[in-house]
């Protein structure tokens, strides 16, 4: 029965990940924006599945204060084209900053996903890059701080669900 | 080859205007939860190792007036005062007039998700937190205001889904 969940394999991050490199969307020729974050691998049980990927990183921003746009791409394998990509030009906060945002003014949370249809039984690896336009992204943490951990945790996810084609 | 099945799907409906009046201090440093509980989900793992796969969506909130710039919500487990995922945002002023109530300048439709290990078959009650930094916050509207029921509806949803996967 088309529809039916096949399978499901996850990559969560608990810890603060931090990219250099910046993301341009205005970028002409093909080639990756930004800097490799999460990556997750699923090998489909059939060639004509779907595949649900999903990205979102619940606390993030700019690693400091130089940008007013983040982007974010999910690239397949070693392509250098992406199966989704978002950008998200932002103001910035003017009022006073919380501890939480350390040294940037951009908060760039977000949840992305993506239907792809690999056409294939072989091994996937699914790659999140992601960058602010000026500058690195960083993820479970914002402007080089994090919230206490008397408060608990956070963490980024990338999932991939193979679902019956 | 692994292979995965989903064992069951918990929600939690959060229909019509809700108040959330306690604030949520990302930069608090004691213990303690912060926000007030929106909504809660309890259930009982069929499969120790399975993956508890929660989504947030909230397609309306804000601040009930003009005091705040940050959001905060967070995935507490049973009693505990750790959250197990929390989401933080700053949220810009938007400069023009809100439709729903003029004083609001900070609003946003929330949307998140967590994967949170099953750990036992044991019944557990998972609680969703939120709230703003300088004061109340709206979820499905903001100002005290809803979108107008002429329009249909903006139901804000917690739910789980129990993922068993196997080798």
């Amino acid at each position: 029965m088309a529809g039916k969940i096949i399978q499901y394999q996850q990559t969560k991050i608990s810890t603060v990940i931090s990219g250099s490199a910046s993301f341009n969307p205005a970028h002409t020729s093909a080639s990756r924006q930004g800097s490799e974050l999460i990556t997750v691998t699923i090998t489909p049980q059939f060639a004509n599945s779907l595949m649900l990927v999903r990205f979102m990183t619940p606390y993030a921003g700019e690693t400091s204060n130089h940008s007013n746009q983040v982007g974010f791409a999910i690239y397949r394998n070693n392509e250098q084209t992406s199966i989704q990509t978002m950008h998200w030009p932002h103001r910035y906060i003017d009022s006073t900053l919380p501890s939480w945002a350390g040294g940037s003014n951009h908060s760039f949370p977000v949840d992305l996903q993506v239907v792809d249809q690999p056409n294939t039984t072989a091994s996937i690896t699914y790659r999140v890059y992601g960058g602010c336009r000026g500058g690195g992204v960083q993820l479970n943490g914002m402007g080089g701080a994090t919230f206490s951990s008397n408060l608990g945790s956070c963490h980024t996810l990338l999932y991939a669900m193979e679902i019956e084609g | 080859m692994a292979t995965s099945q989903v064992l069951q799907f918990q929600s939690s409906i959060m229909n019509g205007i809700q108040t959330a009046s306690s604030t949520f201090n990302g930069a608090a440093t004691g213990q303690g939860r912060q926000g007030s509980e929106l909504a809660s989900i309890t259930i009982t793992p069929q499969s120790a190792d399975s993956i508890l796969l929660f989504d947030v969506s909230i397609p309306v909130s804000g601040e009930t007036s003009n005091h705040s710039n940050f959001y905060g919500f967070a995935i507490y487990r049973d009693s505990s005062s750790l959250a197990e995922q929390i989401h933080l945002r700053m949220v810009p002023y938007n400069p023009y007039t809100s439709q729903l109530n003029s004083a609001v300048n900070t609003a946003m439709p929330i949307q998140f998700c967590a994967s949170l290990d099953a750990v036992d078959t044991n019944s557990h009650t998972f609680y969703l937190y939120g709230g703003m930094d300088g004061g109340a916050m709206n979820i499905n509207g903001n100002g005290n205001v809803q979108p107008s029921t002429g329009l249909g509806s903006s139901v804000s949803t917690f739910t789980c889904m129990e993922i068993k996967t196997t080798a």
